[in-house]
Parts: structure tokens; sequence; C-alpha cells
């Protein structure tokens, strides 16, 4: 066998170990590579709410750490020449997203995920970043909007009242 | 509001409505995205009241109306669907009568055919359903209420206003270890509780002689004491009746010679012999509440009932070790005479000592570490329920309840038994197991 197929030879077995170490299956189940296992109750992206107190609960494997972001979109009042603003994700309002908290969590054995989260009134953005005990990675990003309920209720009578007026 | 009558400093109500034996295990208030726990505690008596005032008042009104069945039948599986909405939850602690239920609540008998028992009940704000639990049949069974004068969403409103810490039901994260019981604040915060200091119930009461006359018709002339050395002391008229108070204040009531039934002894007349009896007889701690019913059989035969009775302190049940595993109050009823009835209270007052409370999440954290399944031998299978209690050992002091189900083997056979895990609310430490 020539020298140069050896090397083929040796390269394509150091190839092949790497891969079966790679994704060697661990005892629970879970890979290297593998989505960390975090499996929210209820994946709130989108949702419009009138709530303040919302609760993000998930189901993990022990060991997992998350770590929790919430940001809040600030609409700018006035247009400002000094900071640089970004729009929002549909682009109808100029601001910028600001960090209201961050918080840190490892899972226990319970296996338990549970925050409670206070939302503001306008656009907030849930950042969940997740890594299990192999080091797999995962991000989960929830968009959500409280809306103001008085302000909505004062906008609603302020109608009505118009309204009223008319018909006197 | 509450119609208990003649509450005295120390908390013992002695003209107790019944229907306050209700009183769930757990009062949830369900609103969408967010689920409250309420606690009749100081900070939100008045609420707690209204709403359970409320819930009663709905009750009653369908005991009352001429629905004999349900409209509808929905699957326990999936209770998602009904806390979704805007709507109060009862949870009782265990799975009581229909007929003692609609006893409890005023009504001659249960007029719901389907329904065997009661173990929960949903009472809807919007459209005024109320569902009833029964998990015999693993059934809610949907009526139409009647909310007239009362408004559910402005008690939900007012309770959306408070601000109160958000609850989860661990189920809708983990249904196979967790159960529909566990509801927890889905954050502690920092929540600090006080120990207690206890005393007798009767240390100090001037009253003590009068209480005891009563217990035989107020006539003393036949009665003799016997004074034990280790303290306890016995009343007797030494034919019909004894009075037994020990040393560490328990006292037991017991007749002799009480009548076998000639017809089957019926639940709703053992409870109301039983409330007029504690009544009479000492009365009931202000936040008292039916833990369970037993039927007492002979053959096979009902000839009476034992009724358990615990008592809650700033709406934190009061719980006891496992060397003294009774109630706060037992009545055995047989026919229609009080054959015993035994009274294990303590006065409770809040100490300087506070202790920080764990998550339940930590908690649960420690309880199923790998550790604790190799020292116990035992390996928790599944989670039935989890509350914040106050713990009679040395000290009264807060702890965490975990009603759990455990798996085993013995003598190479696996066996499932439930059992009570007691943990140290601030310290996390396993104080007791039974």
């Amino acid at each position: 066998m020539s020298r140069k197929t050896l090397i083929s030879i040796f390269v394509v077995t150091v190839i092949l170990v790497f891969n079966m170490l790679l994704y060697a299956e661990p005892s629970d189940g879970a890979r290297k590579g593998d989505a960390p296992v975090f499996e929210l109750v209820k994946n709130l992206d989108g949702m419009k709410t009138f709530e303040e107190d919302l609760v993000i609960s998930a189901k993990s494997k022990e060991d997992t750490t998350v770590v929790l972001y919430h940001y809040w979109f600030k609409v700018d009042e006035e247009k400002s020449i000094i900071a640089k603003k970004k729009t929002n994700s549909t682009g109808s309002d100029s601001g910028e997203w600001r960090l209201v908290t961050s918080e840190d969590a490892t899972i226990g054995a319970s296996g338990i995920y549970a925050k409670q989260v206070s939302l503001k009134i306008g656009k907030n953005k849930i950042v969940l970043k997740i890594k299990d005990r192999d080091g797999n990675r995962k991000t989960q990003i929830m968009n959500m909007e409280r809306m103001d309920k008085e302000a909505l209720t004062n906008y609603i009578n302020n109608i009505i009242l118009k309204d009223v007026d008319k018909d006197i | 509001m509450f119609q208990n009558k003649g509450k005295e400093a120390s908390g013992i109500v002695s003209q107790y409505d019944k229907s306050n034996l209700l009183r769930p295990d757990k009062l949830i208030v369900n609103m969408g995205e967010k689920h409250v726990l309420l606690t009749e505690n100081k900070q939100n008596a008045e609420t707690y009241q209204k709403v359970f005032g409320d819930c009663k008042a709905l009750l009653r009104a369908l005991l009352h109306s001429a629905q004999t069945q349900a409209g509808q039948r929905i699957p326990t599986e999936n209770p998602e669907p009904l806390r979704s909405g805007r709507n109060i939850e009862m949870r009782f602690n265990f799975s009581i009568s229909a007929d003692a239920f609609a006893q409890l609540l005023g009504a001659d008998q249960n007029p719901w055919e389907e329904i065997d028992y009661v173990d929960g009940v949903i009472l809807s704000a919007a459209d005024s359903k109320i569902y009833i639990l029964d998990d015999s049949q693993n059934m809610y069974f949907q009526f139409d209420g009647s909310q007239g004068d009362l408004n559910l969403e402005h008690a939900i409103s007012q309770v959306e206003k408070s601000n109160a810490p958000a609850y989860i039901f661990f189920n809708d994260i983990n249904p196979e270890l967790y159960g529909a019981d566990v509801v927890v604040p889905a954050e502690m915060g920092t929540v600090k509780l006080p120990v207690l200091a206890a005393e007798k119930e009767n240390a100090g009461s001037d009253k003590m002689k009068e209480n005891i006359a009563k217990f035989f018709d107020d006539d003393i002339s036949a009665m003799s004491v016997i004074k034990d050395p280790d303290g306890t002391v016995i009343y007797t008229d030494r034919e019909q009746k004894s009075v037994r108070i020990d040393g560490a204040g328990i006292l037991e009531y017991v007749r002799y010679n009480v009548g076998i039934p000639e017809t089957d002894a019926e639940v709703k007349e053992a409870l109301q012999i039983s409330t007029d009896f504690i009544n009479k007889h000492l009365g009931f701690p202000y936040d008292s509440y039916i833990a369970d019913i037993e039927a007492v059989t002979m053959g096979d035969r009902t000839i009476g009932y034992l009724i358990k009775y615990k008592y809650r302190y700033e709406g934190l049940p009061v719980v006891f070790d496992s060397a003294n595993d009774s109630s706060a109050i037992e009545i055995e009823i047989i026919g229609d005479q009080v054959k015993r009835c035994k009274r294990q209270l303590r006065r409770l007052s809040p100490k300087t000592e506070i202790k920080t409370i764990k998550s339940p999440v930590d908690i649960l954290d420690i309880l199923l570490t790998e550790d604790i399944k190799i020292f116990s031998g035992e390996s928790i299978s599944h989670i039935n329920d989890m509350y914040l209690a106050y713990f009679e050992g040395h000290d009264i002091i807060p702890v965490w309840v975990v009603d759990v189900t455990i798996e085993k083997m013995e003598r190479g056979i696996k066996l499932r038994e439930n059992k009570q895990y007691i943990i140290g609310a601030e310290s996390g430490v396993i104080l007791d197991r039974k």
C-alpha cells in the first residue's frame, strides 16, 4: 500500500472516530449537537394582552442553564439627532429596545423552569438563552404586546361621549 | 359574608355556620394567563370572604334550581381550556359525597343524578356556567348557573388589581410527574413567615369548669375527677360519659353504651349532629374545614361516620408530625349520638423569629435528587400536591408539605404507596415523612 493511501485511510479513520465521539449518546438521551430540551408550556410569541404579569414556564432537564432577557421597546417621544434609533420589527414606530431585566437560572431535579415577568405597556421581547449540560445551545425569542386597558377604555368612552354630544 | 357568631379572642367560634366547613383546600382565581391562589390571611381576608361567599351563594342557587342533569360532560384529562377562562376554582382536599356537599349548603339532598362525589368546582364569570368535578368519574359536569345580583367578574377584577403573585399549575408543565392539585407561586420573591408560639387550648381559661360541665349536660353533681401523676385529668360520671385531658392538652370525650341504629346512618344527619355538638362544646377554630368523612361500618351496614376537621392559621393549614397522626378535631357519630370527640388544638400566636421561605421549585429540586432516592430507598414517581403549612413539632414552623406517590422494591415486588414529605420551608431539610 502506498504511503498516500495509508495517509488517506488514517485521515478517514480520524474523521469517523471524531464524529462517533461527537454524536455519542450520553445516558440521559441527550446528544452533543442536539438542541437542549426546553419545552415551553405556552409559546407566547405574538401575544397581545392587557395583563401585566405573565409566567414563562417550561419543562427542561437538570443542569440546563437559562438566561432570560426582558426588553421593552421605548417609543420616541421626540425625534433625537443624537442617538441612533432603531425601528421595531414592523418598522411602524421609531424608538429603541431597552433591557428591563435579565435573570439566570439553573434547572434542578424538578425539571421545571418558571419565571414571572412584568410586562411594560407597549412592545416587549423575551429572549431565553438556553444551554444544556452538554453545552448545546438554543435561543427562544418571544415578542408580545401589553395594551393599556385604561387608555383604551378612555378612548372608547370619548368616542361614545362625542356621539352622545352629537345626538344632543 | 360569614355568619359566624360569637368569635372569641382565642379565635374560637361558638356558632359556626356549617357551610364555612366547605372551605376548599384551594381557592383559585383564574384570569386567563394568570392564576392566583387566595389565602385567608390578614392581608386577603376580605377578598377571600367575598369570593368564597359568592361561590357558596351561586352553588346554593344551583342546588335549589330544577337542574338534575348536566348539560355537558367534560373529561378531566385536560382542564386547561376551563382554566384559561376567567373563573373561580375550588379544589377540595378529599372527595366529599355529593349528599354531604348539598347538605352543607343547606339543600335537603343531592339533586344531581350523575354525580356521586364532589372534588372541585369551577364557576365561570362570563357565562355563569358551573362545572362540578367528580374525580371518581374523571369528569366535569356543566350546569347553568345564575349570578343574580352577584358579579363574579367584579370579584375577579378586584383580585387582578391587587397585584397578587402569579401561580402556576405544574401539571401544565409536566403532567406525567405533577398532579392537578400542584398549584404554587411562580416565584416566591422574599416571602417571610413567623414561627408560632402555641398554648394549650384551655390554658389559663377560667371557663374550663363550665366547658367540662357542658359535656355532662351541665349536671356535675355526680361527676368525679381523677388526676393522674402524669398530668392527665379525667372527669367522669362513672356511668355514661368521660372527658380526659392529658398533659399536652389533648381532650377526648367518650360516651359509653351507644346504641347501634336499626337503619343505615345518613351523612347529612351526622354532619348536622357533629356541627351542633362542636358548636356547643368548645366551638370551632375560626378557619376550620372538613378534612375527611369516613363511614363507620358493621358488616355491610353503615352505622355512623367519623368526621375529621383541620384548621388553618393565617390561611395555612396546621399539620401534625407522624407520631401524632390525627386531625385537630375528630368526632365519631353512631346513629344519632356522639360516641367520641377528640380535640388537639392550640392557641397560636406569632413569635418574633421569622423564616424566609424557599420557592417550591427549590424544594422539589431537593426532594427529587438522587441523594434522597438513595437515602430513602424510595423513588418518587408522582407529586400529587404541594402547599405551605405550619408544622406542629417542637416549634411551630412554616413548612412545605409535598404529597407524593413513591415506588419501592420489597422482596422483588414493585410497590406503590402514597406518602407525605414535610420539609422546612427555610432550611429545605426533610423534617418528617409519613
